[in-house]
């Protein structure tokens, strides 16, 4: 007689109340969210994160930037953003920064440093007072007195030459002699009688007088010239006293203006040096600021007819040189600038020095200087998307740099890489003071730290986001707190207490765990803002459980062709599964279907097939590579179990396949291990096994059923089937014990255990699963290791003896045919 | 008072390009007809035609040959420049204009040239330093012969402020006075009459005023100012003028007289 299996020890029939576990809404003391405060923090359950948090962003040294790294849907930024502005607003405005021109070496522009709010006032300074210029030198150098002076300039020097011409007029005359000007210069004439000699006059006069006068006139000559070689020096003394005379008359007329700036910064040293250089170079541009087009055709050219000298002072050829460029405004700022980049590019974190085409070339200055995140962040914090960064050309290399020298240098990829020989700039360097936050998921964190040696040393602090957290009265408490204030936040309708504890159970399936709750916040605030939609929809001001059932229904029912056509194909018998009767070496396992937002559990056929061998177990899929390591890994586990349970002291002489039948999409994971063990252990007793049962589970190497993840996708795939096809009350499903924890099933599934129309089991061992599926004992050895007769056990060993015979006489025949 | 055309002369010097362009915008203001006249003086050829003739650079002081074809060279080269400057300077303006190149004597080409002219403009180099101007022999043959007001142009002047009359008494001085007037319409700046007879003075404002009304009632409108002005000239007085243009009676200018006063001032000079 064969017994009927003893799962007390090995398995157990799960209750209704084991399949899901219910929020005790009579625990919240409130009836809608309204009457709830908002928690300290808009976030639970991220105790770690949080001191993470605050400690890198109080610690002040190098290196100490932060990564923080979660699953997407956990909400980082919220937790980052409120402990950041704690701190930000307690701390000092940062300066302000901007560039001015260097003077000396253009293409060098000089980065100031001014206190918070000072940038803007002193470039409108300076941008009026360069407005101002051109008058202010006009006005001096139209001043009768300049006038004045500068004619007596010209008077003096002029005078000098005059005298000297005027004396060899004389001289010339004296003895005869005129001088013409002609058109090429001067020359000498004689005279007859007051008037020029002609030609013919002069051939009559004797040789003597001939070359008397010849002589005369070479002397006069060479005085002629001699004189007129000091006139170039004349005029360069001359252009000395005119700019003399120019510098003191510009110096004059702007130092009044310029003292004004120069009170308005006077505890600022760089500033002071700069209006000092300004000065100077004002100075020895004047004549360009008064006449900026100064006859210059390509000057004329590039204003487009435009008056040069009315120009602003960004487009007048001088004037923009005393402008500033401000790249740090702190003017309404308050404590320390927190930025988030979100699209960080080498140029949007850096910076970048723009060019303006002209006359076929590309030029700039120091105008065309922009500022990037690291400017806005500077004296403050920076957050950053780590995929973003890195995903961005040199973006990732220019931050490190910028985090190791502390400094930010504006230059362009092309320039560094010799890509691009355009006129560029060399901006002085920023210092850089800033906090670094990134943000990324886990395998991002961790393959930086194995690759990228630079990461560690910059970002010291990890700021690691839990998935879930307990589920405790305590953070039941708090979590509901936290519903009611991302309500406010998103200004959704109140919730009543009913409602937030259907959320609550769903915050627990949502990680398949009915101990703990999920963290990712995103998740659970799209399903508040669809809640309150659909509440909304039946006109009622407070959302209701009603209403969460159908957000959470209806979410599931737009992601759900997939499973609702892999369903009816099974329904429609296109893929088989048996939901009744016995197979032998065929089993219902179970595996989870991840696609987009669809997921979503099923039942599939795993069959078994035996022979004699030698002692392979063939998993199927991976021979055509559709196998993942992780599912091999399962298949060798459970053929080292088949041989160490019934082959220690003899070969396994058999030869086994397993395969999911119609499965063309490849299989990984070994949560199907145990499913496969049993399908061949009823292929080798050649015993039947009970198709209305599916199967889930890892098994090692001693038999132990091992938990999976899916479990409940797992149940309800297999449920729906059944449910389908018309609940028997012998359908169930095999879950392992370990993952009791985490069954959180719809309340169909759970009624309909309730009313045993369906069971779930919990097994520990491969035994207890086959005893279910077989209704047999799996027997235990007695002192001579036999197993009792009818037992799974003995009909394995038996199985195998038998092939083990087969396989010795085929042996012994093949061996004796050779010898003949 | 109409001009309608304008006779300008111009040479080598230093001026023309001043010159020409303050005879294109007179041209332009009044509508008249410009003539550019260069004059190739007869002397050049016929001191080229001397074995020993040598030319000296004004610019580099080096001594450059001068012959016959050397002097034709450069006289047909500054002509070219020359017509190329009027030309440009007037078609910029769209003035009806022209351009002649003579040859001979300077002041017999002129004058002959002038008959046909309502206004003659002809440069002159002011010598600075001690506030001497050098008039040149051709300015004051003009002045003497030529029967249109000349127009005798400093050639660092740029059209000016002020319309200066001088005059010696509203009877003699008519042409002053209207073409005071006549200027200060053109150029759109205000006129300003003043006065040298000692005679007149002290000034009987009201009396001048009411005599100048008499003889051309008219104008008395545009009589804005009447005041003193002494024949010897200082500082003072020179720094009113400064930048202004001139109008004056010829016979008031006599630059063979030590203490003339034109050679003292940096003005341009219409002597009517």
């Amino acid at each position: 007689m064969i017994e009927r299996p003893n799962t007390d020890t090995n398995s157990r029939m799960l209750s209704p109340d084991q399949l899901y576990r219910r929020c005790d809404e009579s625990k919240f003391s409130f009836e809608t969210t309204d009457e709830v405060d908002s928690p300290e923090y808009p976030f639970v359950g991220q105790e770690r994160a949080l001191a993470s948090a605050i400690f890198g962003i109080k610690m002040k040294r190098d290196g100490f930037n932060i990564y923080a790294l979660g699953p997407e849907e956990t909400d980082k930024q919220i937790l980052l953003d409120e402990v950041i502005i704690r701190a930000a607003s307690g701390q000092k405005t940062p300066s302000d920064w901007c560039y001015v021109c260097n003077f000396k070496e253009e293409y060098k522009p000089v980065a100031l440093e001014l206190p918070s709010g000072d940038a803007v006032r002193f470039r409108n300074l300076m941008h009026r007072f360069a407005e101002d210029l051109p008058n202010v030198l006009t006005g001096a150098f139209e001043s009768e007195e300049y006038q004045n002076r500068r004619q007596s300039i010209e008077e003096d020097l002029s005078a000098e030459e005059h005298e000297d011409f005027s004396e060899l007029q004389k001289k010339a005359k004296e003895q005869g002699l005129k001088i013409l000007s002609t058109p090429g210069g001067y020359t000498f004439a004689p005279l007859k009688d007051g008037k020029i000699m002609t030609a013919e006059e002069l051939q009559k006069l004797p040789e003597e007088e001939k070359k008397n006068l010849e002589q005369k006139i070479q002397d006069i000559q060479k005085e002629l010239q001699m004189k007129l070689r000091q006139i170039p020096e004349r005029k360069r003394k001359f252009r000395e006293m005119r700019e003399k005379l120019n510098r003191r008359f510009a110096g004059y007329s702007i130092k009044g203006i310029l003292d004004e700036i120069r009170n308005e910064f006077k505890n600022q040293q760089s500033v002071l040096q700069y209006l000092k250089q300004a000065e100077e170079d004002i100075l020895n541009h004047v004549e360009m600021i008064i006449n900026p087009g100064g006859g210059n055709p390509f000057l004329q050219a590039i204003s487009g007819g435009k008056e040069l000298k009315s120009s602003p002072p960004t487009d007048h050829p001088v004037l923009w040189r005393y402008t500033v460029n401000v790249m740090v405004d702190h003017s309404e700022s308050d404590g320390a600038p927190l930025i988030y980049e979100d699209n960080p590019t080498y140029k949007n974190l850096i910076g970048r020095i723009e060019h303006v085409s002209e006359m076929g070339t590309l030029s700039t200055d120091f105008t065309y200087i922009k500022p990037g995140a690291l400017h806005r962040a500077n004296g403050g914090y920076l957050i950053l998307d780590a995929m973003r960064v890195l995903t961005q050309p040199y973006a990732w290399d220019g931050l490190k740099r910028a985090l190791q020298s502390d400094k930010i240098k504006v230059e362009s990829p092309g320039d560094m890489y010799g890509l691009i020989s355009a006129l560029t700039l060399e901006p002085a360097p920023i210092d850089l003071d800033v906090k670094v936050i990134l943000t990324g998921n886990r395998l991002l964190y961790y393959l930086l730290c194995i690759y990228d040696q630079d990461f560690k040393n910059l970002f010291k602090v990890e700021v690691d986001f839990e998935d879930e957290m307990d589920w405790s009265d305590e953070n039941q408490e708090l979590y509901a707190r936290l519903i009611a204030e991302l309500i406010r936040k998103n200004e959704l309708n109140p919730m009543d207490k009913s409602a937030v504890a259907r959320i609550i159970e769903h915050a627990s399936r949502l990680v398949s765990d009915n101990q703990k709750m999920t963290t990712q916040m995103k998740v659970i605030t799209d399903l508040l803002r669809e809640s309150d939609f659909w509440s909304r929809q039946e006109g009622d001001n407070i959302i209701r459980k009603d209403a969460v059932q159908k957000a959470i229904e209806q979410r599931k029912y737009r992601s759900g062709r997939l499973k609702d056509r892999y369903q009816e194909e099974i329904l429609r018998k296109s893929i088989f599964i048996d939901t009744e009767g016995t197979r032998i070496g065929q089993v219902n396992g179970l595996s989870v279907a991840r696609l987009g937002n669809s997921q979503f559990g099923h039942p599939t056929r795993i069959t078994a097939r035996v022979r004699l061998g030698k002692g392979e177990v063939v998993n199927i899929e991976r021979e055509v590579e559709m196998s993942g390591p992780i599912h091999s890994k399962g298949v060798l586990i459970l053929s080292a179990f088949l041989g160490a349970r019934y082959s220690i002291d003899k070969p396994l002489s058999l030869s086994a396949s397993l395969v999911f039948e119609q499965s063309y999409g490849g299989v990984e994971g070994d949560s199907a291990s145990s499913t496969e063990l049993y399908a061949l252990l009823s292929a080798i007793a050649e015993t039947p096994l009970k198709q209305s049962i599916a199967v889930t589970g890892s098994v090692n190497q001693h038999g132990v059923i091992q938990p999976i993840g899916g479990v409940n996708e797992k149940i309800e795939g297999f449920f729906e089937i059944c449910s389908n096809r018309g609940l028997t009350g012998d359908q169930g499903v095999l879950i392992p014990e370990a993952n009791m924890k985490n069954l959180m099933l719809k309340e169909e599934v759970v009624q309909a255990v309730g009313e045993e129309k369906f069971h779930i089991y919990a097994i520990k061992t491969i035994d207890g699963g086959m005893e279910l599926l077989t209704d047999l004992q799996m027997g235990t050895p007695d002192n001579n290791g036999e197993y009792p007769d009818g037992s799974v056990n003995y009909l394995v060993e038996k199985s195998l003896s038998r092939f083990a015979s087969l396989r010795q006489k085929y042996s012994a025949e093949s061996n004796g045919k050779a010898e003949k | 008072m109409k001009i309608s055309s304008i006779l300008v002369a111009i040479d080598s010097s230093t001026g023309a390009k001043s010159i020409v362009k303050a005879a294109v915008n007179l041209a332009y203001m009044t509508n008249a007809k410009l003539q550019a006249i260069y004059i190739e003086e007869s002397d050049w050829f016929e001191v080229s035609r001397m074995s020993f003739s040598r030319q000296i650079s004004s610019y580099t002081g080096e001594l450059i040959p001068y012959t016959e074809k050397h002097i034709t060279d450069q006289s047909r080269a500054l002509g070219s420049l020359l017509e190329r400057l009027i030309t440009g300077l007037s078609e910029k303006r769209q003035i009806e204009y022209s351009f002649q190149m003579v040859r001979g004597s300077a002041n017999e080409k002129l004058l002959a040239a002038a008959a046909d002219f309502d206004m003659v403009m002809i440069g002159r180099t002011r010598q600075p330093g001690k506030f001497k101007t050098h008039i040149g022999s051709t300015v004051r043959y003009m002045t003497d012969h030529c029967p249109s007001p000349v127009l005798i142009w400093n050639d660092e002047s740029d059209l000016p402020g002020k319309v200066i009359g001088i005059g010696t008494t509203p009877q003699q001085s008519m042409p002053v006075i209207e073409w005071t007037i006549a200027l200060g319409k053109i150029l759109e700046q205000e006129p300003s009459l003043f006065w040298s007879e000692k005679s007149l003075f002290p000034a009987d404002k009201n009396n001048l005023a009411n005599q100048i009304k008499k003889i051309t009632p008219e104008l008395a409108d545009y009589i804005l100012e009447i005041s003193e002005i002494y024949p010897e000239l200082n500082q003072d007085t020179l720094r009113y003028f400064t930048h202004q243009l001139l109008v004056m009676e010829r016979n008031l200018f006599n630059p063979d007289r030590p203490d003339d006063f034109i050679g003292y001032l940096p003005n341009s000079v219409l002597l009517v």
